[in-house]
Protein backbone atom coordinates (compact mmCIF):
# COMPACT_ATOMS: atom_id res chain seq x y z
CA UNK A 1 0.00 0.00 0.00
CA UNK A 2 1.34 3.21 -0.66
CA UNK A 3 1.05 6.75 1.18
CA UNK A 4 -0.23 9.49 -0.67
CA UNK A 5 1.14 12.80 -0.16
CA UNK A 6 -0.16 15.92 -1.45
CA UNK A 7 2.01 18.91 -0.94
CA UNK A 8 -0.12 22.46 -1.60
CA UNK A 9 1.47 25.34 -2.91
CA UNK A 10 -1.02 27.68 -0.98
CA UNK A 11 -0.40 30.27 -3.48
CA UNK A 12 -0.98 30.83 -7.11
CA UNK A 13 2.01 30.32 -10.04
CA UNK A 14 3.33 26.41 -10.78
CA UNK A 15 6.92 27.89 -10.88
CA UNK A 16 7.79 26.15 -7.36
CA UNK A 17 5.66 22.79 -8.15
CA UNK A 18 8.23 20.64 -10.53
CA UNK A 19 11.31 22.11 -8.41
CA UNK A 20 9.34 21.47 -4.81
CA UNK A 21 8.55 18.20 -6.24
CA UNK A 22 11.76 16.60 -7.54
CA UNK A 23 13.46 17.83 -4.18
CA UNK A 24 10.60 15.76 -2.43
CA UNK A 25 11.36 12.85 -4.60
CA UNK A 26 14.75 12.61 -3.65
CA UNK A 27 14.07 11.93 -0.14
CA UNK A 28 10.58 10.68 0.34
CA UNK A 29 10.07 6.78 1.55
CA UNK A 30 9.88 3.82 -1.20
CA UNK A 31 6.30 3.45 -0.08
CA UNK A 32 5.40 7.14 -0.51
CA UNK A 33 3.31 8.71 -3.22
CA UNK A 34 3.64 13.14 -3.73
CA UNK A 35 1.81 15.55 -5.99
CA UNK A 36 2.64 18.89 -5.32
CA UNK A 37 0.14 21.40 -6.82
CA UNK A 38 -0.62 25.05 -6.21
CA UNK A 39 -3.47 27.00 -6.01
CA UNK A 40 -5.23 28.42 -9.38
CA UNK A 41 -5.82 31.91 -8.65
CA UNK A 42 -4.55 34.25 -6.15
CA UNK A 43 -1.80 35.99 -4.49
CA UNK A 44 1.71 35.30 -5.86
CA UNK A 45 3.42 35.08 -2.21
CA UNK A 46 2.34 35.08 0.90
CA UNK A 47 4.39 38.08 2.60
CA UNK A 48 0.77 39.89 3.44
CA UNK A 49 -1.65 38.85 6.00
CA UNK A 50 -4.15 39.92 3.13
CA UNK A 51 -2.76 38.24 0.59
CA UNK A 52 -2.74 34.96 2.97
CA UNK A 53 -6.56 35.35 3.98
CA UNK A 54 -7.44 35.04 0.69
CA UNK A 55 -5.89 31.99 -0.01
CA UNK A 56 -7.59 30.12 2.67
CA UNK A 57 -10.99 29.45 1.05
CA UNK A 58 -9.08 27.45 -1.99
CA UNK A 59 -6.39 25.96 0.54
CA UNK A 60 -8.91 24.31 2.15
CA UNK A 61 -10.75 23.10 -0.60
CA UNK A 62 -7.59 21.48 -2.06
CA UNK A 63 -7.68 19.49 1.25
CA UNK A 64 -11.26 18.31 0.92
CA UNK A 65 -10.62 17.25 -2.39
CA UNK A 66 -7.53 15.20 -1.21
CA UNK A 67 -9.82 14.00 1.46
CA UNK A 68 -12.02 12.84 -1.41
CA UNK A 69 -9.33 11.58 -3.55
CA UNK A 70 -8.16 9.55 -0.73
CA UNK A 71 -4.50 11.18 0.00
CA UNK A 72 -3.03 9.73 3.18
CA UNK A 73 -1.92 13.29 4.23
CA UNK A 74 -1.92 16.93 2.80
CA UNK A 75 0.98 19.24 3.73
CA UNK A 76 0.41 23.30 3.51
CA UNK A 77 3.49 24.59 1.88
CA UNK A 78 4.11 27.95 3.59
CA UNK A 79 5.64 28.54 6.86
CA UNK A 80 2.66 30.58 8.77
CA UNK A 81 1.22 27.50 8.76
CA UNK A 82 -1.94 28.83 6.88
CA UNK A 83 -4.83 26.98 7.65
CA UNK A 84 -3.27 24.43 9.67
CA UNK A 85 -6.29 23.78 12.12
CA UNK A 86 -9.20 24.77 9.71
CA UNK A 87 -7.89 22.12 7.33
CA UNK A 88 -7.69 19.53 10.75
CA UNK A 89 -11.11 20.52 11.20
CA UNK A 90 -12.48 19.47 8.43
CA UNK A 91 -11.08 16.09 7.32
CA UNK A 92 -11.69 12.75 9.02
CA UNK A 93 -9.42 10.36 7.16
CA UNK A 94 -5.98 12.28 6.44
CA UNK A 95 -3.61 13.97 8.77
CA UNK A 96 -2.43 17.49 7.87
CA UNK A 97 1.06 19.16 9.22
CA UNK A 98 2.63 21.77 7.93
CA UNK A 99 6.12 23.39 7.88
CA UNK A 100 6.32 25.91 10.90
CA UNK A 101 4.77 23.29 13.10
CA UNK A 102 7.09 20.02 11.95
CA UNK A 103 10.10 22.44 11.97
CA UNK A 104 9.79 23.30 15.25
CA UNK A 105 9.20 19.89 16.64
CA UNK A 106 12.45 18.10 15.23
CA UNK A 107 14.12 21.47 16.18
CA UNK A 108 13.06 21.43 19.74
CA UNK A 109 13.83 17.42 19.71
CA UNK A 110 17.63 18.03 18.63
CA UNK A 111 18.53 21.18 20.63
CA UNK A 112 17.12 23.44 23.33
CA UNK A 113 16.95 26.74 21.75
CA UNK A 114 16.51 27.58 18.31
CA UNK A 115 16.65 30.60 15.30
CA UNK A 116 14.42 30.67 12.61
CA UNK A 117 15.79 32.51 9.63
CA UNK A 118 13.19 34.26 7.41
CA UNK A 119 13.33 36.42 4.44
CA UNK A 120 12.00 39.87 5.73
CA UNK A 121 11.73 41.24 9.04
CA UNK A 122 7.80 41.90 8.16
CA UNK A 123 7.33 38.39 8.64
CA UNK A 124 8.33 38.23 11.79
CA UNK A 125 5.80 39.49 14.38
CA UNK A 126 3.04 36.41 12.86
CA UNK A 127 5.43 33.85 12.68
CA UNK A 128 6.18 34.56 16.49
CA UNK A 129 2.66 34.12 17.04
CA UNK A 130 3.00 30.80 15.87
CA UNK A 131 5.90 29.67 17.91
CA UNK A 132 4.35 30.65 21.11
CA UNK A 133 1.14 28.96 19.94
CA UNK A 134 2.89 25.77 19.50
CA UNK A 135 4.73 26.44 23.30
CA UNK A 136 7.92 26.61 22.14
CA UNK A 137 8.21 30.49 22.94
CA UNK A 138 11.29 29.72 25.21
CA UNK A 139 13.27 27.40 22.87
CA UNK A 140 13.64 30.01 20.54
CA UNK A 141 16.77 31.86 20.07
CA UNK A 142 16.15 34.71 17.82
CA UNK A 143 14.88 34.93 14.43
CA UNK A 144 17.14 36.72 11.82
CA UNK A 145 16.46 38.46 8.52
CA UNK A 146 18.50 37.87 5.44
CA UNK A 147 16.10 41.09 3.84
CA UNK A 148 15.29 38.83 0.89
CA UNK A 149 11.49 38.36 -0.31
CA UNK A 150 10.12 35.19 -1.67
CA UNK A 151 10.93 35.47 -5.23
CA UNK A 152 14.56 36.12 -4.48
CA UNK A 153 15.70 33.36 -2.78
CA UNK A 154 16.68 31.03 -6.32
CA UNK A 155 17.26 34.36 -8.23
CA UNK A 156 20.76 34.52 -7.31
CA UNK A 157 21.46 31.70 -5.33
CA UNK A 158 24.97 32.73 -4.59
CA UNK A 159 23.76 35.51 -2.92
CA UNK A 160 21.39 34.23 -0.82
CA UNK A 161 23.50 31.28 0.71
CA UNK A 162 25.68 34.36 1.46
CA UNK A 163 23.11 35.74 3.18
CA UNK A 164 21.67 32.70 5.04
CA UNK A 165 24.82 31.67 6.23
CA UNK A 166 25.45 34.99 7.68
CA UNK A 167 22.45 35.21 9.44
CA UNK A 168 22.90 31.62 10.65
CA UNK A 169 26.34 31.95 11.84
CA UNK A 170 25.12 35.14 13.81
CA UNK A 171 22.47 33.03 15.24
CA UNK A 172 24.54 30.81 16.74
CA UNK A 173 27.58 32.52 17.82
CA UNK A 174 25.43 35.87 19.36
CA UNK A 175 22.18 34.10 20.07
CA UNK A 176 23.18 30.37 20.84
CA UNK A 177 21.08 28.53 18.74
CA UNK A 178 21.52 25.22 18.77
CA UNK A 179 19.43 24.58 15.94
CA UNK A 180 18.88 26.70 12.98
CA UNK A 181 15.78 26.65 10.92
CA UNK A 182 15.20 27.80 7.43
CA UNK A 183 11.47 29.75 7.73
CA UNK A 184 10.60 30.11 4.40
CA UNK A 185 9.85 26.93 2.05
CA UNK A 186 11.52 28.72 -1.09
CA UNK A 187 14.53 28.52 0.86
CA UNK A 188 14.51 24.87 0.15
CA UNK A 189 17.76 23.40 -1.08
CA UNK A 190 19.94 25.78 1.18
CA UNK A 191 20.09 23.81 4.52
CA UNK A 192 23.09 20.83 3.56
CA UNK A 193 25.80 23.65 2.41
CA UNK A 194 24.64 25.22 5.29
CA UNK A 195 24.61 22.58 7.87
CA UNK A 196 28.07 21.79 6.92
CA UNK A 197 28.92 25.44 7.21
CA UNK A 198 28.01 26.46 10.59
CA UNK A 199 27.74 22.58 12.06
CA UNK A 200 24.77 22.86 13.56
CA UNK A 201 21.42 21.32 12.21
CA UNK A 202 19.44 23.46 9.99
CA UNK A 203 16.42 22.66 8.94
CA UNK A 204 14.48 22.67 5.64
CA UNK A 205 11.30 23.82 5.77
CA UNK A 206 9.58 21.93 2.99
CA UNK A 207 11.69 18.29 4.31
CA UNK A 208 10.94 18.37 7.91
CA UNK A 209 6.67 18.82 6.72
CA UNK A 210 7.15 16.13 4.30
CA UNK A 211 8.90 13.86 6.50
CA UNK A 212 6.68 14.66 9.75
CA UNK A 213 3.64 13.73 7.21
CA UNK A 214 5.24 10.57 6.54
CA UNK A 215 5.17 10.05 10.31
CA UNK A 216 1.99 10.82 11.16
CA UNK A 217 1.10 8.53 8.42
CA UNK A 218 2.44 6.27 9.69
CA UNK A 219 0.98 6.46 13.32
CA UNK A 220 -2.33 7.06 12.19
CA UNK A 221 -2.28 3.49 9.73
CA UNK A 222 -0.55 1.40 12.56
CA UNK A 223 -2.45 2.89 15.67
CA UNK A 224 -5.01 4.83 14.31
CA UNK A 225 -3.44 7.99 16.18
CA UNK A 226 -4.95 10.73 13.76
CA UNK A 227 -6.08 14.30 14.78
CA UNK A 228 -8.68 14.08 17.68
CA UNK A 229 -12.16 15.20 16.69
CA UNK A 230 -13.74 16.12 19.97
CA UNK A 231 -13.54 19.78 20.89
CA UNK A 232 -10.74 22.04 18.96
CA UNK A 233 -10.78 20.02 15.38
CA UNK A 234 -14.57 19.03 15.65
CA UNK A 235 -16.18 19.22 12.15
CA UNK A 236 -18.38 21.58 11.35
CA UNK A 237 -22.11 19.57 10.98
CA UNK A 238 -22.42 18.26 6.99
CA UNK A 239 -26.20 19.10 7.27
CA UNK A 240 -25.51 22.76 7.86
CA UNK A 241 -23.07 23.46 5.59
CA UNK A 242 -25.50 21.62 2.93
CA UNK A 243 -28.35 23.54 4.57
CA UNK A 244 -26.77 26.90 3.92
CA UNK A 245 -25.17 26.23 0.63
CA UNK A 246 -21.77 27.14 1.23
CA UNK A 247 -20.57 24.77 -1.04
CA UNK A 248 -22.55 26.46 -4.30
CA UNK A 249 -22.01 30.05 -3.02
CA UNK A 250 -18.17 29.41 -2.98
CA UNK A 251 -18.45 27.01 -5.92
CA UNK A 252 -19.33 30.24 -8.20
CA UNK A 253 -16.73 32.53 -7.33
CA UNK A 254 -14.05 30.28 -7.92
CA UNK A 255 -14.97 30.12 -11.84
CA UNK B 1 20.91 -2.14 6.56
CA UNK B 2 18.75 -2.37 9.21
CA UNK B 3 18.41 0.45 11.99
CA UNK B 4 18.94 -0.94 15.27
CA UNK B 5 16.93 0.47 18.06
CA UNK B 6 18.39 -0.44 22.27
CA UNK B 7 15.55 0.17 24.04
CA UNK B 8 16.80 0.11 27.42
CA UNK B 9 14.41 -0.61 30.63
CA UNK B 10 16.19 1.96 33.31
CA UNK B 11 15.11 -0.50 36.17
CA UNK B 12 17.03 -3.43 37.47
CA UNK B 13 14.69 -5.88 36.93
CA UNK B 14 14.05 -7.64 33.09
CA UNK B 15 10.55 -8.50 34.05
CA UNK B 16 9.19 -6.32 31.22
CA UNK B 17 11.84 -7.13 28.75
CA UNK B 18 10.34 -9.98 26.67
CA UNK B 19 6.39 -9.04 26.78
CA UNK B 20 7.59 -5.37 25.83
CA UNK B 21 9.87 -6.71 22.93
CA UNK B 22 6.91 -8.55 21.82
CA UNK B 23 4.56 -5.76 21.50
CA UNK B 24 6.75 -3.27 20.73
CA UNK B 25 7.76 -5.78 17.26
CA UNK B 26 3.92 -5.47 16.39
CA UNK B 27 4.70 -1.97 15.64
CA UNK B 28 8.23 -1.89 14.27
CA UNK B 29 8.96 -0.88 11.08
CA UNK B 30 10.70 -4.04 8.63
CA UNK B 31 13.74 -1.95 8.53
CA UNK B 32 14.51 -1.82 12.16
CA UNK B 33 15.72 -4.63 14.90
CA UNK B 34 14.84 -3.74 18.34
CA UNK B 35 16.79 -4.98 21.08
CA UNK B 36 15.08 -4.69 24.02
CA UNK B 37 17.35 -4.61 27.87
CA UNK B 38 17.49 -3.81 31.26
CA UNK B 39 19.90 -2.47 33.75
CA UNK B 40 22.38 -5.19 35.94
CA UNK B 41 21.37 -3.76 39.44
CA UNK B 42 19.38 -1.15 40.90
CA UNK B 43 15.54 -1.00 42.07
CA UNK B 44 12.57 -2.01 40.21
CA UNK B 45 10.72 0.54 39.80
CA UNK B 46 11.47 4.46 39.30
CA UNK B 47 8.66 5.41 41.78
CA UNK B 48 10.67 7.15 43.64
CA UNK B 49 13.52 10.05 42.77
CA UNK B 50 16.14 8.50 44.57
CA UNK B 51 15.86 5.63 42.80
CA UNK B 52 15.62 7.74 39.66
CA UNK B 53 19.03 9.26 40.77
CA UNK B 54 20.43 5.87 41.36
CA UNK B 55 19.95 4.74 38.07
CA UNK B 56 21.45 7.65 35.87
CA UNK B 57 25.00 6.21 35.81
CA UNK B 58 24.22 2.57 35.02
CA UNK B 59 21.33 4.41 32.12
CA UNK B 60 24.54 6.95 30.45
CA UNK B 61 27.11 3.61 30.57
CA UNK B 62 24.55 1.64 28.64
CA UNK B 63 23.67 4.13 26.16
CA UNK B 64 27.18 5.31 25.54
CA UNK B 65 27.76 1.56 25.11
CA UNK B 66 25.21 1.01 22.19
CA UNK B 67 26.91 4.05 19.91
CA UNK B 68 29.91 2.28 20.50
CA UNK B 69 28.53 -0.37 19.94
CA UNK B 70 26.72 0.83 16.44
CA UNK B 71 23.22 1.04 17.62
CA UNK B 72 20.96 4.00 15.40
CA UNK B 73 19.04 5.20 18.31
CA UNK B 74 18.82 4.58 21.68
CA UNK B 75 15.14 4.73 23.93
CA UNK B 76 14.67 5.74 27.76
CA UNK B 77 12.69 3.88 28.69
CA UNK B 78 10.46 5.53 31.80
CA UNK B 79 8.27 8.26 31.41
CA UNK B 80 10.09 10.55 33.57
CA UNK B 81 12.59 10.63 30.90
CA UNK B 82 15.85 10.21 32.65
CA UNK B 83 19.11 11.14 31.38
CA UNK B 84 17.72 11.99 28.33
CA UNK B 85 19.46 15.10 28.17
CA UNK B 86 23.16 13.59 29.43
CA UNK B 87 22.17 10.81 26.62
CA UNK B 88 22.28 13.24 24.17
CA UNK B 89 25.35 15.30 25.78
CA UNK B 90 27.72 11.93 25.21
CA UNK B 91 26.90 10.71 21.93
CA UNK B 92 27.31 11.84 18.37
CA UNK B 93 26.45 8.61 16.03
CA UNK B 94 23.13 7.90 17.39
CA UNK B 95 19.84 9.17 18.45
CA UNK B 96 18.00 9.41 21.73
CA UNK B 97 14.32 9.62 22.49
CA UNK B 98 12.20 8.78 25.69
CA UNK B 99 8.28 8.12 26.20
CA UNK B 100 7.27 11.62 27.78
CA UNK B 101 9.39 13.61 25.28
CA UNK B 102 8.02 11.61 21.68
CA UNK B 103 4.23 11.53 23.59
CA UNK B 104 4.13 15.35 23.83
CA UNK B 105 5.10 15.85 20.37
CA UNK B 106 2.90 13.47 18.88
CA UNK B 107 -0.24 14.31 20.99
CA UNK B 108 0.46 18.17 20.49
CA UNK B 109 0.46 17.82 16.79
CA UNK B 110 -3.27 15.47 17.28
CA UNK B 111 -5.02 18.11 19.38
CA UNK B 112 -4.71 20.91 20.89
CA UNK B 113 -4.90 19.83 24.67
CA UNK B 114 -3.78 16.30 26.43
CA UNK B 115 -4.26 14.56 29.42
CA UNK B 116 -1.45 12.60 31.06
CA UNK B 117 -3.04 9.18 33.02
CA UNK B 118 -0.49 8.03 35.58
CA UNK B 119 -0.26 5.60 38.30
CA UNK B 120 0.45 7.70 41.24
CA UNK B 121 -0.36 10.93 42.43
CA UNK B 122 3.60 11.31 43.41
CA UNK B 123 4.39 11.21 39.79
CA UNK B 124 2.85 14.39 39.22
CA UNK B 125 5.26 17.06 40.55
CA UNK B 126 8.16 16.02 38.27
CA UNK B 127 6.34 14.85 35.32
CA UNK B 128 4.86 18.24 35.04
CA UNK B 129 7.86 19.76 35.28
CA UNK B 130 8.70 18.00 32.27
CA UNK B 131 6.11 18.87 30.62
CA UNK B 132 6.40 22.88 31.19
CA UNK B 133 10.69 21.74 29.96
CA UNK B 134 9.37 20.66 26.80
CA UNK B 135 7.35 23.59 26.32
CA UNK B 136 3.56 21.99 26.61
CA UNK B 137 2.30 23.71 29.78
CA UNK B 138 -0.68 25.29 27.28
CA UNK B 139 -1.28 22.18 25.97
CA UNK B 140 -1.63 19.76 29.30
CA UNK B 141 -5.63 19.74 30.03
CA UNK B 142 -4.61 17.65 33.38
CA UNK B 143 -2.40 14.83 35.08
CA UNK B 144 -5.41 11.94 36.14
CA UNK B 145 -3.99 9.25 38.46
CA UNK B 146 -5.38 5.60 38.75
CA UNK B 147 -3.95 4.84 41.88
CA UNK B 148 -1.77 1.95 40.31
CA UNK B 149 1.79 1.07 41.03
CA UNK B 150 4.17 -0.22 38.08
CA UNK B 151 3.62 -3.46 39.13
CA UNK B 152 0.08 -3.42 38.89
CA UNK B 153 -0.94 -2.42 36.00
CA UNK B 154 -0.60 -5.65 34.09
CA UNK B 155 -1.68 -7.57 37.25
CA UNK B 156 -5.76 -7.36 36.93
CA UNK B 157 -5.34 -6.21 33.07
CA UNK B 158 -9.21 -5.64 33.71
CA UNK B 159 -9.66 -3.69 36.25
CA UNK B 160 -6.56 -1.25 35.17
CA UNK B 161 -8.55 -0.91 31.70
CA UNK B 162 -11.03 0.06 33.96
CA UNK B 163 -9.24 2.49 36.13
CA UNK B 164 -7.92 3.91 33.04
CA UNK B 165 -10.89 4.28 30.88
CA UNK B 166 -12.84 6.19 33.62
CA UNK B 167 -9.80 8.36 34.46
CA UNK B 168 -9.53 8.94 30.31
CA UNK B 169 -13.39 9.53 30.30
CA UNK B 170 -13.27 12.31 33.33
CA UNK B 171 -10.19 13.90 31.64
CA UNK B 172 -12.00 14.32 28.24
CA UNK B 173 -15.58 15.20 29.28
CA UNK B 174 -14.57 17.21 32.38
CA UNK B 175 -10.75 18.37 31.89
CA UNK B 176 -11.38 18.81 28.08
CA UNK B 177 -8.45 16.94 26.86
CA UNK B 178 -8.90 15.71 23.34
CA UNK B 179 -5.92 13.25 23.68
CA UNK B 180 -4.95 10.99 25.81
CA UNK B 181 -1.31 10.04 26.54
CA UNK B 182 -0.81 6.92 29.30
CA UNK B 183 1.91 8.47 31.12
CA UNK B 184 4.29 5.01 32.42
CA UNK B 185 5.75 2.56 30.25
CA UNK B 186 4.35 -0.28 32.01
CA UNK B 187 0.59 1.18 31.33
CA UNK B 188 1.75 -0.69 27.48
CA UNK B 189 -0.99 -2.25 25.05
CA UNK B 190 -3.68 -0.83 26.50
CA UNK B 191 -4.39 1.98 24.46
CA UNK B 192 -6.36 0.69 21.69
CA UNK B 193 -9.32 -0.99 23.50
CA UNK B 194 -9.25 2.73 25.34
CA UNK B 195 -9.03 4.40 22.03
CA UNK B 196 -11.99 2.46 20.41
CA UNK B 197 -14.17 3.18 23.43
CA UNK B 198 -13.42 6.65 24.11
CA UNK B 199 -13.01 7.92 20.18
CA UNK B 200 -10.10 10.15 20.94
CA UNK B 201 -6.76 9.01 20.23
CA UNK B 202 -4.65 7.39 23.17
CA UNK B 203 -0.87 7.61 22.82
CA UNK B 204 0.75 4.14 24.22
CA UNK B 205 4.33 5.30 26.14
CA UNK B 206 6.22 2.62 24.32
CA UNK B 207 5.03 2.77 20.61
CA UNK B 208 5.59 6.29 20.48
CA UNK B 209 8.84 6.28 21.78
CA UNK B 210 9.83 3.35 19.24
CA UNK B 211 8.37 5.59 16.01
CA UNK B 212 9.92 8.62 17.02
CA UNK B 213 13.05 6.61 17.36
CA UNK B 214 12.63 5.06 13.87
CA UNK B 215 11.59 9.23 12.55
CA UNK B 216 14.78 10.65 14.19
CA UNK B 217 16.93 8.09 12.54
CA UNK B 218 15.20 8.57 9.31
CA UNK B 219 15.93 12.69 9.84
CA UNK B 220 19.71 11.54 11.04
CA UNK B 221 20.30 9.20 7.82
CA UNK B 222 19.13 11.64 5.01
CA UNK B 223 19.68 15.20 6.27
CA UNK B 224 22.23 14.70 9.51
CA UNK B 225 19.84 16.33 11.32
CA UNK B 226 20.82 14.88 14.68
CA UNK B 227 21.22 16.21 18.59
CA UNK B 228 23.16 19.50 18.21
CA UNK B 229 26.44 19.48 19.51
CA UNK B 230 26.76 23.35 19.86
CA UNK B 231 25.87 24.67 23.27
CA UNK B 232 23.58 22.14 25.60
CA UNK B 233 24.42 18.71 24.24
CA UNK B 234 28.39 19.54 24.19
CA UNK B 235 30.03 16.87 24.67
CA UNK B 236 32.58 16.31 27.82
CA UNK B 237 35.91 16.23 26.70
CA UNK B 238 37.40 13.00 25.87
CA UNK B 239 40.83 13.32 27.54
CA UNK B 240 39.09 14.98 31.08
CA UNK B 241 37.34 12.01 31.37
CA UNK B 242 40.72 9.92 30.82
CA UNK B 243 42.61 12.32 33.23
CA UNK B 244 40.04 11.76 36.01
CA UNK B 245 40.17 8.35 35.48
CA UNK B 246 36.13 8.37 35.19
CA UNK B 247 36.84 4.58 33.42
CA UNK B 248 38.21 3.03 36.28
CA UNK B 249 36.38 4.71 38.90
CA UNK B 250 32.92 3.52 37.58
CA UNK B 251 33.99 0.37 36.30
CA UNK B 252 33.90 1.22 32.62
CA UNK B 253 36.90 0.68 30.77
CA UNK B 254 36.92 0.96 27.43
CA UNK B 255 34.14 3.04 27.25
CA UNK B 256 35.57 6.06 26.27
CA UNK B 257 37.81 4.49 23.57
Amino acid sequence: MTNRILFINPFKGEIFDQPIRAFIEKEKRADTEVEVVSLERGPEHLEYHYYEALTLVDTLKKIEQAEKEGYDAAVIGCFYDPGLREAREITNSLVVTAPAEASMHIATTLGHKFSIIVGREKWIPKMYENVVNYGFKDRLASFKSVGLGVHNFHKDEAETAKRLKDAAKEAVKQDLAEVVILGCTIQFGFYKELQGYIGVPVIDAILAAFKYAEFLIELRKRFNWGHSKIYGYESPPEEEIRSWGLDAQYEEETT
Amino acid sequence: MPNRILWINPIGSADFDSPMQVFLESGTHPDTKLDVVSLNRGPLHLEYHYYGALILADTLHRVRQAENEGYEAVVIGCFYDPGLREAREITDRLVVTAPAESCLHIAASLGHRFSIIVGRKKWIPKMRENVVNYGFEDRLASFKSVDLGVYDFQKDPAETARRLKAAAREAVEQDLAEVIILGCTAQFGFYKELQEELGVPVIDAILAPLKYAEFLIELKKRFNWSQSKRYGYESPPQEEIKQWKLEEQYGTSGLWG
